[in-house]
């Protein structure tokens, strides 16, 4: 059964396409990445798909409820982990929880409850009476996650939850994560590092420019790659006849050039590396440099777009 | 209702939760009045004994609507400060309605500007014997559309600046010049005719010409109500603007 489902759902601020007409569907009790650089539209599709943009145009049902026509029905039924840090630093974590609880109608005496055990989910306890100013940039994220669950969503979103965290709060936000998950909740999970979406979600949908360009598993985006990517640079640009032998050589899946370099798609790396010398050796092109890109979402999404992920 | 209940006293909560607070509100106020009172209650010539009147008559009720200004004010910049801080998208994402989500801000608003100033006159009341005139009615009223009226321009600048940065200057400069004309500092109807004239556009001149006449000349309700009327008014005309230009999102 799917919680999510987007359907051509385009988003234009301006002359600007931030969605640029995308479908997909998130199944019940699955993990889904959105993995794309800052500006592919990742924020934009979750502002869709939580109320709070309007779409230009296409369909997004959440939790069985048009995000247009229904759009309080969805807010009751999500939860928001956004990428900013929204929180009130005057106040401490059980006094946050407690007023968002009130917001999202969760009854006194549940939020009673609710709160020790979000604080304990979290790892707060400890922290629950210290302003949240004095926070480390991971607690903070920590607890702005915990709000995110304060409605008991059946269906949570998170933005970028682990930038700005030192390595131990992202682990334990990736723990709570996967607990989470265990329990039955859905996720949309957006990140622009392949670790995170490797590691935890089920599929993965690459965006880039407000499209999405690959969607699947994981282990399978890398798979179709091949087991390696070769980037060599050049001094001069190749001739026709010299990409097509090296495209002939073995353990080659494909070559193409741009930005003053050869990618190479290939089936096993060290193998085709040695080829690839052998050629370039013999008809005497000067190579600038040498790069040998781990199988990875990173090289998939190089590979795809021809750009780094990070900035 | 109860959403927006719970939203004015979470507002409140801020306010008590905020160190600086108690300075702006509290401590400043009741000090720049001592020391005014001090530096010119020599000045104007006879004693309290000889003349009625007495310069903390003039400088409690003045000093009650510019601090009034600044506390109001400077919450209704807050709303900027939550919509940089992600929070106010947190609670449009929520399931509160957006009336509610306002509303609360400005009761919560309305009630930090009246709070400030029943601080200022009982403080004013009780350490400086400021007279406070036998119309505890029209004091009560009139005090009321002080309060709205400044809430309702607190929601017209907010509209209107729409920047975090520019918003306290700017609002720092409508309050000093209009305590400086409309009669914070020095009573109205000692000012030149022209400046008077001037000041009719500040709400600060008909509070304060509210406020004189019912403390220092003694009146009733019947000589305040064209300023009270006024205010509310003045007060309408910056609300309806106010939600008209406001945006819950930033484009």
């Amino acid at each position: 059964m799917s919680v999510v489902t987007v359907e051509d759902l385009y988003k234009d601020y301006g002359d600007v396409h931030a969605v640029d007409g995308i479908s997909f569907e998130i199944q019940e009790g699955e993990i889904f990445g959105l993995l794309g650089p800052n500006g592919a539209g990742k924020t934009t599709t979750i502002d869709v798909l939580c109320t709070y943009t309007e779409p230009t145009s296409g369909r997004a049902v959440v939790a069985g409820h048009s995000v247009t026509v229904e759009p309080d029905a969805v807010k009751r039924a999500i939860g928001v982990v956004p990428q900013e840090i929204a929180l009130y630093p005057d106040l401490n974590a059980a006094e946050n929880l407690r007023f968002y609880g009130r917001m999202y109608d969760v009854p006194r005496a549940r939020l009673e409850r609710r709160i020790p055990e979000l604080l304990h989910l979290v790892g707060l306890v400890e922290h629950a009476r210290k302003r949240v100013e004095h926070y480390s940039g991971g607690m903070k994220r920590r607890l702005n996650l915990a709000v995110g669950l304060l409605g008991e969503p059946r269906f949570l979103m998170l933005d970028e939850p682990t930038v700005g965290v030192d390595p131990q709060s992202r682990n334990a936000i990736f723990e709570n994560i996967q607990a989470l998950n265990q329990e039955g909740l859905t996720i949309l999970y957006t990140t622009h590092y392949m670790e995170e979406a490797e590691l935890l979600c089920d599929r993965v949908a690459i965006m880039d420019q407000g499209r999405i360009i690959a969607l699947d598993p994981p282990h399978d985006l890398i798979k179709a790659l091949g087991t390696g990517i070769i980037h060599i640079g050049l001094r001069d640009p190749p001739d026709d006849a010299l990409l097509g032998r090296l495209e002939s050589l073995p353990q080659i899946k494909s070559v193409v050039y741009r930005d003053d370099s050869l990618a190479f798609e290939t089936v096993d790396a060290e193998h085709a590396l040695l080829g690839i010398i052998g050629l370039l050796n013999e008809t005497s092109v000067a190579m600038t440099s040498l790069e040998i890109l781990e199988p990875n979402l990173e090289s998939v999404f190089i590979q795809l777009t021809g750009k780094q992920l990070r900035d | 209702m109860i959403k927006l209940q719970y939203m004015a006293r979470h507002e409140l909560l801020l306010l008590l939760k905020d160190r600086m607070a108690v300075v702006w509100m509290v401590i400043l106020p009741l000090a720049m009045t001592a020391i005014m009172g001090l530096i010119f209650g020599g000045l104007g010539g006879g004693s309290k004994e000889e003349t009625g009147l007495d310069i903390f008559d003039q400088v409690v009720p003045g000093y009650a609507v510019m601090f009034a200004m600044f506390t109001v004010l400077s919450a209704a910049g807050g709303i900027l400060e939550e919509k940089e801080r992600g929070t106010f998208k947190r609670l449009l994402i929520s399931p509160v309605p957006r009336w509610s989500l306002l509303g609360g801000k400005l009761v919560a608003q309305f009630l930090m500007g009246l709070g400030q100033i029943v601080l200022m006159f009982l403080a004013g009341a009780l350490v400086f014997h400021v007279q406070l005139g036998d119309s505890p009615v029209g004091l009560l009223l009139i005090t009321l559309a002080t309060c709205w009226a400044t809430t309702s321009l607190g929601i017209l600048l907010v509209s209107v600046i729409r920047s975090r940065k520019q918003i306290h200057p700017i609002t720092t400069l409508i309050i000093l010049g209009s305590s400086a004309i409309g009669g914070s500092w020095y009573p109205l109807f000692m000012m030149p005719k022209a400046v008077q004239q001037v000041a009719r556009i500040t709400l600060v001149a008909w509070a304060m010409e509210g406020y004189n006449r019912l403390t220092i000349l003694g009146g009733g309700l019947a000589d305040v109500w064209v300023d009270i009327g006024v205010l509310v008014l003045y007060g309408a005309i910056c609300f309806g603007m106010g939600l008209r230009l406001f945006r819950f999102k930033e484009a």
